[in-house]
């Protein structure tokens, strides 16, 4: 960075032309304006629960107490807040983005990679989780067959098909064999996904697409021994927005070089499915509220399911004589979910959102399920602990 | 509070320059002591108590210098107050590791102090220190004015990051100075390259520092991209909290000294300390290697003073050995340059500055390294590696090549050449540029910032 730029004459003076003096001036008034206007902007501008752009809720104002004062928490929370809602926030970090992209040509940007195709990757060289033994016992105990359909993540596709910079240590795939190994050695039947393609990922969100999902729904169905229904072009909508999903938001627009197109099948195609979650009912299987909104970063991922829910169930009222099956999942599943609802009766488990002292075994008891799927992404390192707790 | 901060960027210091604009001049020096007392209470309230113990403190000792200083016992105030201050700055810096130390040597079982290091402490005490020493060599005239001395000492631009700003420099400047539009205008553009400095520069070369002094088993690419990227940052940092402090109290009508004046250019290591940190290689001359006898005493006693003077530099940078390391690292190489290397350097000038830029990137080693073993170790993978080049330097070089490349040339004064000749050739448009520049870095630093707090929720990973 340079320092300060001055035209000097021999002594060393400074030599000031009228022009530059208006340029002090200009410069001057310039700088407070802008402090000024950025500052109280903040503070006289409603404050911001929620970013679209982040998925966070933002730090709400502070009241300070003596002992916070004192300790200093109560000013670094007060930066913070000030900093959360800061004026032209979503701004400066698309512009920031902006300079790594297209001044320090930066390919990576927060741990993401866009490919020359567009889709956006996040490598990843974790370490091998050992599943629990708590999987065994699971099976022993609760006696009744359990599935596994683990979904490659986007990042195992990716390495498979060379889109990774062979500089970048990644071992997804690696990791991901070595899980469908484990589920296996403790008794569970692999419903192997691996004909997934890169295409049926989105190219900006982590999660697969519809087609993914339904391709997924076939391999499932057929596994398990059930009916799977096909259904027809004209349920299929396609959101007319441009659907930029977390990895975007990771990024930011500056390196989403493209985005996605959310296409789902219409609530008409799913009628008489009872969705029941957080003790009511008629809750609905899709919410197009989600790709109405406007907005770069909507969630409109969110349209199946309204998202995640600790425990769900999915009935159709008029088809009592199909299996009921229990299914642990993450978000992959959220659009697989309708279409298995039309197949059989499920109860649905996110141990995510569910108490520590839940127990799974005991709720499949208790639900008389004829099978249980696990239907996950293969990104589920961080998850065994809770069910080592819950299973 | 920081300077790189939105608190301090779009809250206090806007109000502190309009308020400031808008007092009568008497009242002035007031107003900057007061935002500079809650700048530095803003985060650490306790320790403004301490800061304004040693500012009431030190201005009695002037004034005893100055009331006794024809006196033998003016030797015994100075004394005392050399004690009292680096009391302080020993039980608040050092203590912990003094008694670490002395517990790891003789296999004692001490209590280790856990003491929190007050911000900014080791400048104020030199500030405080350097302004009774002053009035002692009969430099400056005493100041009675306890608030005008409270400002010197606190002023918020140079209170937790230096410079090391001498009570003569800016004395007169306290009483009585002249705030224009030229120097406004110049401090906007001195804090704005400054700000752009440590947010874009420093920070972004420090992530990758970061990464690689956090890895194990280096190749020589990766460890000396790692060492480079170090260098750098700590260039940026540093020279870029200068550049705001100059900036700041420019705005507020002061002239502060230059304290970085590229040093990666020298062409010796003694040259390096005159472009590094000049105001506390200066401090540490005035106060320290001259009171010893300097260069008037015996060669052997020369290299007494060169020991002392780069241990004491070492140790104030922290209280560590591989610091007080460092320091004498120093101290070997300017001992060797003044015993017969200075001169064969003086010969070989380009040699002497690639010679003397590895010099400085191995002393780094031993800066960021927490531990000696570390340093050896970063230091073998630099020279003598297992590994010359590996994919983790390749993807480096790929993802961080172009930040790392403008920074480097940003550390030469190749864009203030060629910004000074783009300014006189281009005429008004030139003008224009130069003013207009300091705008988009204030944007970009900004953004830079604000960026540094996106923490964008992916839901775990699933």
């Amino acid at each position: 960075m340079a320092q300060p730029l001055e035209t000097e004459n021999k002594q060393g003076q400074k030599r000031t032309t009228s022009f530059e003096r208006i340029m002090m001036w200009v410069t001057t008034i310039s700088f407070l304006l802008i402090l000024l206007t950025i500052g109280i902007g903040t503070i006289v501008r409603e404050d911001r629960v929620r970013s679209q752009l982040e998925n966070r809720t933002l730090a709400q104002s502070v009241n300070p107490t003596i002992e916070g004062i004192a300790t200093g928490k109560d000013m670094l929370k007060m930066e913070t807040y000030f900093t959360d809602q800061l004026l032209l926030r979503g701004t400066f970090v698309e512009m920031q983005a902006l300079l790594s992209k297209d001044v320090f040509r930066q390919p990576f940007r927060n741990g993401i990679y866009t490919a020359k195709n567009g889709y956006m990757i996040e490598p990843s060289a974790s370490t091998q989780v050992q599943i629990p033994n708590a999987f065994q016992q699971f099976v022993q105990e609760v006696d009744r067959p359990v599935y596994m359909a683990l979904a490659p993540s986007k990042t195992v596709i990716a390495e498979r098909d060379q889109l990774i910079p062979s500089y970048v240590a990644s071992n997804a795939r690696t990791r991901y064999a070595g899980m469908i190994r484990d589920f296996k050695a403790a008794g569970m039947t692999n419903l192997s996904l691996d004909q997934l393609k890169l295409t049926d990922y989105f190219k900006t969100d982590h999660h697969w697409n519809i087609d993914g999902a339904a391709s997924a729904y076939q391999t499932i169905t057929k596994g398990m021994g059930l009916q799977p229904v096909t259904p027809s072009k004209a349920d299929r909508k396609e959101d007319e927005h441009t659907y930029y999903g977390s990895l975007a938001r990771k990024t930011t627009l500056a390196y989403a070089t493209s985005g996605d197109q959310l296409a789902y099948y219409g609530p008409a195609f799913f009628k008489g499915i009872d969705v029941c979650y957080d003790g009511a009912c008629d809750r609905p299987v899709i919410d197009e509220s989600f790709v109405q909104q406007e907005g770069d970063y909507v969630d409109r991922y969110e349209v199946f399911l309204r998202g995640n829910h600790g425990i769900m169930s999915m009935k159709e009222q008029t088809k009592n004589d199909r299996p009921t099956i229990l299914v642990l999942k993450d978000s992959f599943a959220n659009p697989v979910l309708p279409f298995l609802a039309k197949s059989a009766n499920l109860e649905v488990v996110d141990v995510r959102y569910v108490p520590k002292s839940f127990d799974v075994s005991q709720f499949a008891k208790q639900k008389q399920v004829d099978s249980v799927l696990f239907l996950h992404n293969s990104n589920i390192a961080g998850l065994m602990k809770t069910y080592e707790n819950t299973l | 509070m920081l300077f790189s901060s939105t608190i301090f960027l779009f809250l206090f210091l806007p109000t502190v320059l309009i308020v400031y604009y808008l007092l009568p001049r008497r009242f002035r020096n007031g107003w900057l002591l007061v935002t500079s007392l809650f700048f530095y209470a803003f985060g650490e309230p306790r320790f403004a108590l301490l800061m304004l113990l040693s500012v009431t403190i030190n201005y009695f000792f002037a004034l005893f210098v100055d009331l006794y200083r024809h006196r033998i016992g003016v030797k015994w105030i100075m004394f005392s107050m050399i004690v009292v201050n680096l009391g302080l700055l020993g039980w608040f810096k050092y203590s912990g590791f003094f008694v670490r130390s002395v517990n790891e040597t003789f296999g004692l079982g001490w209590f280790v102090p856990e003491v929190v290091l007050p911000l900014g402490i080791s400048f104020y005490t030199f500030h405080a220190m350097s302004y009774v020493i002053d009035i002692y060599k009969g430099k400056e005239a005493v100041q009675k004015n306890p608030l005008d001395l409270a400002l010197y000492i606190a002023f918020f631009p140079q209170l937790v990051a230096g410079p090391i700003v001498r009570y003569n420099t800016i004395a007169s400047q306290i009483e009585s100075r002249e705030e224009t539009v030229s120097d406004f205008a110049r401090g906007v553009r001195r804090f704005t390259i400054g700000l752009a400095k440590k947010l874009i520069l420093a920070n972004g070369c420090g992530q990758v520092a970061d990464a690689i002094f956090n890895m194990k088993d280096l190749s020589m690419g990766l460890a000396w991209i790692g060492i480079i990227a170090y260098a750098l940052q700590i260039y940026f940092d540093f020279s870029g909290y200068s550049d705001m402090a100059i900036g700041l109290a420019l705005m507020f009508g002061f002239h502060f000294l230059e304290n970085f004046n590229y040093p990666y250019i020298s062409k010796s290591v003694s040259e390096f300390w005159r472009r590094w940190h000049i105001s506390l290689g200066s401090w540490f001359r005035d106060y320290v290697y001259i009171p010893l006898g300097g260069n008037r005493v015996s060669p052997w006693l020369q290299y007494r003073n060169l020991a002392i003077v780069w241990m004491l530099t070492g140790l104030w940078h922290g209280a560590s050995w591989t610091f007080v390391a460092w320091g004498a690292y120093y101290g070997i190489w300017i001992m060797l340059e003044k015993a017969f290397l200075g001169k064969w350097l003086e010969k070989m000038p380009v040699f002497s500055t690639v010679w003397t830029l590895v010099l400085v990137l191995v002393g780094w080693v031993f800066f960021r390294s927490e531990t000696f073993p570390e340093a050896v170790t970063y230091i073998q993978a630099m020279f003598v590696p297992d590994v010359i080049w590996d994919e983790r330097a390749s993807y480096q070089l790929v993802q961080n090549g172009v930040l790392l490349l403008v920074a480097c040339i940003a550390a030469t004064p190749i864009p203030k050449i060629i910004g000074e000749r783009l300014v006189v050739s281009l005429g008004r448009i030139g003008t224009t540029m130069q003013y207009g520049y300091a705008m988009l870095l204030l944007f970009l630093a900004t953004s830079a910032l604000v960026a540094s707090t996106f923490n964008p929720f992916i839901y775990f990973r699933f």
